[in-house]
């Protein structure tokens, strides 16, 4: 889909190369991402993608065309583009900014509105609510949403990130990131994703490419990145707790157990302190009839509350994660709330099960036996 | 203590210093003094090189500052001999209410008075008469034969045509234009009406009537612009402006001293007319000669020096 | 909506309500005949023509130009120019308005052309420097994603970096039409009229009542065009 041949910058008055013969291939509907310390040349190459800056040599081909020989403007209308600092009009509406590239592209006023409706449904913004504001009334998570829809406005093949999650708090990022990967899921776009965070990158890549310097050091799957380092460059740069960061590669789902303590509403409390003796947790989580996690049930609550069903016992669950989340983003969550465990509930909010604390060890321990 | 020591001592040289120049005063030097402007400055030279040819002692006070400072140091007699005019003494020194537009009454008038109440004599007067003036261009004025107010008059109100810019506008100062003895009264009394009044600064006047702008315009008869941009005083043949006719006026002690200045100066007041004035004015203000320069010049030209 | 017309529409119509006020006292109550000669409604109402007529072409001029040149400077290839002119704008607005009427009267001669090239001229320079500091005041990350959608150089600047500069601009065009009715009453000393005849005729026969009224009438209308324009700008722009 995307290829980088012999990809070359020097900027003029600069002796160094600021982007050094670059050779990338990145096929349709991966996730590549960029990655290296400031100055590697990462940002200058995703920037002669969609020619916002020109390449002194070399060739870039977008689904075999060569891109110097395309109109500019017309190659950048099917290129999704998004910022680390977002770049939000202040003078328009969040719809008017959702909608600049359908716009350009003179699509028809009734398909634009409901595009742009669709979109801030999709990022998670409610339409009605958020679509008449201006940027400037929006948190700066929202305004990431909203950078995010602008770029998918016309559904371009590919998406250009540079940044996209850094000007936001740890966890509002993540909580960006999974909503994103999920979204990638269904949307399937080819995307060149540029970030400085190592820890990022193994998240949300399914190739990563370490640049130092303009140079290519390595270019591999994150599993491989992580256990076949190519030299001390890409070592340093993963570090040394890589088990920890080999949780950013598993998802909640895929480890999930059968047991969950999961009891039903109408469940008598002498049921529940029977299973919560049973648990490891020490806990039990009421489900609805529908499946939704309604609250939890600790010894202290039972100790402590009146009431002979479930549902009078039950207190607030301190936080969930989602079945898509890594088990870094639920070993997070736990440290946050203070707990060894961490409800998992599935995109619709329905209970999936329950992550413990010795889940995650177990699987820390497995990659090192592995070894 | 030291510091009001300090201010008497300061103010007590200040009242001793117009004695002590008048100590230092040689008895039989002529002082003589002027205002701090073009004209009075090239009187005041004229004076003082004709006295000298003559071997009179003169003393320079030129440029002495504005009319109430010269004439408060005539009075006391710190000043012999100066330049002044008529109108002026009639209205500012002597407290006159009305202006006199006749120029040998106003002159009679001031010379007896200033006499009989400061022991000051006007030595016959110059017939330049630096007073408001009406003017055209020249080549106008000639050419439809417009020489007084009158002429002006009797043109506009037979509607002979306009000289550029095609109407008779008139350019005017402020002040001018508004007071009773300025524009008002000036077409009332002379029967006529402008087409237009365009009011602007009175520097710019002359530039204006040269440039073709106006037809006419005011301005002071005697500025050296008037000769100098090719523009003429229209003859004010019906005595509207006050009078401000230039005259030596000499402490009468003095002239008993040096009876024959009154003889030496009569003879030079009679060659300075209005456009001689004008010529003068604007050798120094336009072609940047000294005022002592021009005086020279002027004297050598009209053959009462060497 | 009408109720917003008519609000926007109370305060101008105090101030002309102020002025004309102002105008029938004086013209009916003269101080003595020389005042009365010259306040007059003939006079008052083409001293104000002539005013408006000065400032409103000047003005325009000046919008005309300064606008689009400011544009052109603040493009990346004119930058160290735009710098350059910025810098000789600032310096331009030290010389007093009176030298400028001054030297432009010995080169255009006198009267009403030359006062407007003279105000025209004198105007440009707040306009200019402020549509050139708007521009420059967009930030670079809104400028680098609206290229990166995809939006042409035109649209870029049409569509994002004037709008957002706008109100820079306007504040621009506020000052200078404040200081051009100011400058204007300077222009009865070349002889082109307005409200300055009033104001210089006043003082130099001392007749405060001719002076005070040429004075309220230019603060007045300074007042009412500065209250305008900044309706129009709050009126256009609501988002920051």
């Amino acid at each position: 889909m995307i290829r980088l041949e012999n990809l070359t910058k020097q900027f003029p008055g600069m002796d160094r190369l600021a982007v050094n013969k670059l050779n990338l291939e990145v096929g349709k509907g991966e996730v590549c991402v960029l990655v290296g310390p400031s100055g590697c040349g990462k940002t200058t190459t995703m920037k002669m993608i969609n020619r916002l800056c020109e390449p002194t040599d070399g060739k870039i081909y977008v689904d075999g065309q060569d891109t110097s020989k395309m109109n500019p403007i017309k190659l950048r209308l099917d290129i999704g583009y998004v910022i680390q600092q977002i770049g939000l009009f202040p003078h328009m509406t969040i719809n008017d900014n959702v909608a600049t590239v359908p716009k350009e592209k003179k699509w028809p006023k009734e398909k634009i509105k409901k595009r742009t409706a669709e979109l801030l449904e999709l990022v998670g913004l409610d339409p009605r609510e958020h679509g008449g504001r201006y940027p400037s009334g929006l948190s700066g998570g929202q305004q990431q949403r909203v950078g995010i829809a602008r770029a998918l406005a016309a559904d371009p093949p590919i998406m250009l990130m540079d940044e996209p999650f850094a000007a936001v708090d740890r966890i509002t990022r993540s909580r960006l990131q999974n909503e994103f990967l999920r979204l990638q899921r269904e949307l399937n776009k080819t995307i060149i994703f540029v970030t400085h965070d190592i820890d990022e990158a193994i998240k949300m890549g399914d190739r990563i490419a370490v640049l130092r310097e303009g140079k290519l050091i390595q270019y591999d799957e994150p599993g491989k990145i992580l256990s076949e380092p190519a030299g001390d460059f890409v070592a340093n740069l993963v570090g040394r707790n890589r088990s920890i960061k080999r949780l950013h590669l598993i998802r909640a789902h895929e480890i999930l157990e059968e047991e969950h303590w999961g009891v039903p509403l109408d469940t008598p409390r002498e049921e529940i302190k029977e299973r919560i003796e049973e648990s490891v947790i020490s806990t039990v989580m009421v489900i609805d009839e529908k499946g939704y996690l309604k609250g939890i049930i600790g010894r202290r609550a039972i100790e402590e509350k009146e009431g002979e069903k479930a549902e009078d016992l039950m207190e607030e669950v301190p936080d969930n994660v989602t079945d898509d989340a890594t088990l870094n983003d639920a070993l997070s969550v736990m440290l946050e709330i203070g707990e060894g465990y961490v409800p998992v509930v599935d995109a619709d909010g329905l209970f999936r099960g329950t992550l413990t604390l010795n889940t995650l060890l177990d699987q820390v321990r497995s990659d090192k036996s592995a070894k | 203590m030291l510091k009001k020591s300090g201010v008497l001592a300061f103010v007590l040289v200040f009242l001793l210093v117009p004695f002590l120049s008048v100590q230092s005063v040689n008895a039989d030097e002529v002082v003589i003094g002027s205002k701090e402007f073009t004209e009075q400055l090239i009187l005041g030279q004229i004076t003082i090189r004709i006295l000298e040819e003559h071997g009179i002692p003169v003393r320079d006070e030129t440029n002495l500052g504005g009319t109430l400072v010269l004439r408060e140091a005539q009075e006391i007699g710190e000043v012999d001999l100066c330049w002044e005019y008529t109108g002026t003494a009639l209205i500012t020194h002597l407290g006159y209410a009305e202006a006199i537009t006749d120029p040998e009454e106003c002159y009679q008038v001031v010379k007896e008075e200033d006499y009989e109440r400061f022991n000051l004599v006007w030595l016959s007067y110059a017939p330049m008469n630096n007073t408001y003036t009406i003017m055209m261009r020249k080549s106008v004025s000639e050419e439809m034969g417009i020489e007084t107010i009158s002429d002006l008059a009797e043109a506009i109100n037979e509607g002979r045509e306009a000289p550029s810019p095609g109407s008779w506008q008139f350019a005017s100062n402020h002040e001018y234009s508004i007071r009773d003895d300025g524009y008002p009264g000036l077409t009332e009394h002379y029967g006529f009406h402008f087409d237009g009044v365009q009011i602007m600064d009175l520097g710019i006047t002359y530039a204006a009537l040269r440039d073709g702008d106006v037809a006419l315009a005011m301005g002071f008869a005697t500025d050296g612009r008037i000769e100098a941009f090719g523009l003429v005083n229209l003859e004010d043949d019906k005595f509207y402006h006050p009078v401000y006719n230039a005259a030596p006026v000499i402490r009468a002690e003095v002239l008993e001293q040096y009876p024959e200045i009154e003889e030496i100066l009569a003879p030079i007041a009679e060659k300075l007319d209005t456009p001689t004035m004008s010529r003068l004015n604007g050798m120094v203000d336009i072609e940047g000669y000294e005022p002592d320069e021009v005086a020279e010049i002027w004297l050598q030209e009209e053959g009462f020096i060497d | 909506m009408l109720n917003r017309i008519l609000k926007f529409l109370i305060v101008p119509i105090l101030l002309v309500g102020m002025g004309i006020g102002v105008v029938i006292y004086v013209v009916e109550n003269p101080t003595d005949s020389m005042v009365a000669r010259m306040l007059t409604y003939d006079f008052i109402i083409s001293s104000m023509e002539k005013h408006l007529l000065m400032v409103f072409v000047s003005m325009l001029g000046a919008i005309a130009v300064g606008v689009p040149v400011g544009i052109m400077l603040s493009r990346p290839s004119f930058y160290y120019v735009g710098k350059v002119i910025e810098n000789v704008v600032n310096v331009g607005q030290t010389v007093p308005s009176l030298a400028i009427l001054a030297l432009f009267f010995t080169f255009l001669g006198l009267g009403f052309n030359t006062a407007v090239f003279a105000l025209w001229l004198y105007s440009i320079l707040p306009i200019l420097r402020n549509t050139f500091a708007g521009i420059m005041s967009v930030q670079p990350e809104v400028v680098e994603s609206a290229k990166g959608m995809g939006m042409s150089p035109w649209r870029v600047l049409s569509k994002i970096e004037l709008p957002i500069a706008y109100p820079i601009i306007i504040a621009g065009i506020r000052t200078a039409i404040v200081i051009n009715v100011g400058t204007a009453t300077l222009a009865t000393f070349i002889g082109a009229g307005g409200l300055g005849d009033m104001i210089v005729t006043g003082i130099s026969v001392r007749r405060e009542m001719v002076t005070f009224t040429g004075a309220a009438l230019s603060a007045l209308l300074a007042i009412l065009l500065d209250y305008i324009i900044g309706r129009i700008e709050k009126n256009l722009v609501r988002w920051s």
